[in-house]
């Protein structure tokens, strides 16, 4: 499974390793991370070093990266359930970034009931805090995929075409992964009478160019 | 004009909130300075508050540092007053430099002096203020010979050993005077750790670090307030993201083909940061509906497009020229606010 995508591997996929902890990465998991995704890992050559790494150029403000970053450590299980996360000196100082924003970012976790500093010894992680972090993820996924679909019909991709490739590439994932019960739906999916008559157009369009 | 107005607009409630709310450690209010008939600082109004990092920007020459200068009483202002911890440093002397430590961009050192010889020196004058053994960590983390002397050392050598001996000092407000202008980036790393970690002492105390510096990306990581001196207009203020959210980048499809050679009429404040036959990019300061209508009024549009400005070109937008038919007006309206 790729540590970024949490997606398994598809023969043909472009794959790297971290030399730092060997894990494989989809290649461009690997540069939309900038880095290996694997929470706590040094990074070999070339990888990131640090993985509370943050991008100063990034537009996404620095704050919502840091929340990204502790949001993402939980969904993948670096930070559980009572663990203690680092202070804000301490992040402030790795990440050479204002202390401000850093406790900023805390405090947005501690809103969205991800973390919870009330005992005053440190700030700890919530309990229900995976499910924010994976809901938080589902969100950002959805995100990409609306920009994703605009883009299509920007590129003068047809309703029908991308309806098509979607499918195509649910049944891919699903195969990939066995996955019965998506495969199961995929199928149905694809017997349903806009798929198929979205494909006889697609079809169609093929033969006229 | 309309540029004028919407940022007095967006910067206002960030300007009046902070010196009302909390005192800054550092306070200035319609401070001025006149060099012979020509005024490099007037009506500047600024706060630096506890536990913040606030940028001093602004570009060559738009008197960043004739504003340190008058910030710890090194140079008297024309107009205006400034208290530094409460106090108003030119009353206070070298008193004031017990509690605000100043890196300088000229990195002076006295050069026939060796490391160790320089920071008992500093020592001797700051007495049980200074902090010895958080001096030789940073001397050794920072890799500074002992019996060096300060003539022989490097630029950065310099930098991070005026870096260390103001940290020593334990000092509640730190002013750096471009200081890492010229340095590598692991220098920079240094200055930037070092930063993060004076605001965030746990002891309680307010501190806080003024710094003034031409490194955008330092900036963006370092510092969440800033103030930008402007040619001309009245310098902004506030928060670093929200000066950032009130400039966006548009994309504009043009009409037709614009030859390269024609003249642009742009809408004021606006920097033209692409030029293609059929589309402009430019950045703009100010609420978006407000900089499209002019946009749509000052150019044949097609179609436009707004995306989020990075800081390089929020830091264009800022320090836009004002518009030169208000610019008289722009400088009176300055002191006015005085």
């Amino acid at each position: 499974m790729c540590p970024f995508c949490r997606g398994g591997f598809v023969q043909g996929d472009r794959t790297r390793a971290c030399a730092g902890c060997g894990a494989r990465h989809h290649r461009e998991c690997l540069a939309d991370h900038g880095g290996c995704a694997v929470f706590g890992c040094q990074g070999g050559e070339g990888l990131m070093s640090d993985a509370w790494t943050i991008d100063p150029d990034d537009p996404v403000p620095i704050g919502d990266q840091i929340v990204y970053r502790v949001l993402y450590a939980i969904a993948r299980g670096v930070y559980r359930p009572g663990d203690k996360l680092p202070t804000v000196r301490e992040v402030a100082a790795r990440l050479k970034v204002n202390p401000n924003t850093v406790s900023k970012a805390y405090r947005d976790l501690e809103r969205d009931g991800v973390l919870d500093s009330r005992r005053g010894t440190g700030v700890f992680v919530e309990e229900g805090a995976l499910e924010v972090a994976l809901e938080r993820r589902q969100a950002l996924v959805l995100e990409r995929f609306e920009r994703a679909v605009n883009e299509a019909l920007e590129a003068g991709l047809s309703a029908a075409e991308v309806q098509e490739v979607l499918l195509e590439a649910l049944g891919q994932a699903a195969r990939a992964r066995k996955d019965e019960v998506v495969l199961r739906d995929v199928e149905e999916l694809t017997r349903s009478p806009l798929a198929r008559w979205a494909g006889k157009r697609a079809g169609r369009r093929g033969k006229t160019q | 004009m309309g540029g004028s107005v919407k940022v007095q607009v967006r910067g206002a409630p960030a300007v009046s909130e902070s010196p009302s709310s909390s005192p800054g450690l550092i306070d200035a209010r319609g401070l001025g300075r006149r060099f012979g008939r020509r005024w490099v600082v007037r009506g500047l109004d600024l706060a630096v508050p506890a536990g913040s990092v606030t940028a001093l920007l602004g570009r060559n020459g738009a008197g960043k540092s004739t504003t340190i200068q008058m910030l710890l009483g090194l140079l008297p202002p024309s107009e205006g007053q400034v208290t530094v911890l409460g106090r108003e440093p030119r009353r206070q002397g070298h008193a004031l430099f017990r509690e605000v430590a100043y890196v300088s961009e000229r990195r002076e050192l006295l050069d026939d002096m060796t490391v160790e010889g320089l920071a008992r020196l500093v020592a001797e004058v700051h007495g049980a203020r200074f902090d010895g053994g958080g001096f030789e960590d940073l001397r050794r983390r920072y890799d500074l010979a002992p019996g060096a002397r300060c003539g022989v050392l490097s630029k950065g050598q310099r930098a991070r050993l005026l870096l260390a001996l103001a940290l020593a000092a334990r000092p509640r407000v730190l002013v750096l005077d471009e200081p890492t202008s010229g340095l590598d980036v692991l220098v920079r790393d240094d200055f930037l750790e070092a930063i993060a970690s004076f605001v965030a002492q746990e002891d309680g105390a307010p501190r806080a670090v003024l710094l003034s510096t031409h490194i955008i990306e330092d900036v963006s990581r370092i510092c969440d307030r800033a103030v930008v001196l402007r040619e001309r207009g009245p310098a902004l203020s506030g928060e670093l993201e929200d000066l950032r959210a009130a400039c966006a980048r548009y994309v504009v499809r043009l009409k037709g083909v614009l030859p390269p050679g024609d003249r642009l009429r742009l809408p004021r404040g606006a920097v033209l940061l692409e030029r293609d036959p059929r589309a402009l990019t430019l950045a703009a300061m100010g609420a978006a509906e407000h900089v499209e209508a002019e946009l749509d009024a000052a150019l044949p549009v097609a179609g436009l497009e707004r995306h989020p400005a990075s800081f390089k070109e929020a830091f264009a937008c800022w320090t836009a020229p004002v518009e030169q038919a208000g610019g008289d007006q722009g400088g009176d309206g300055a002191g006015g606010a005085a």
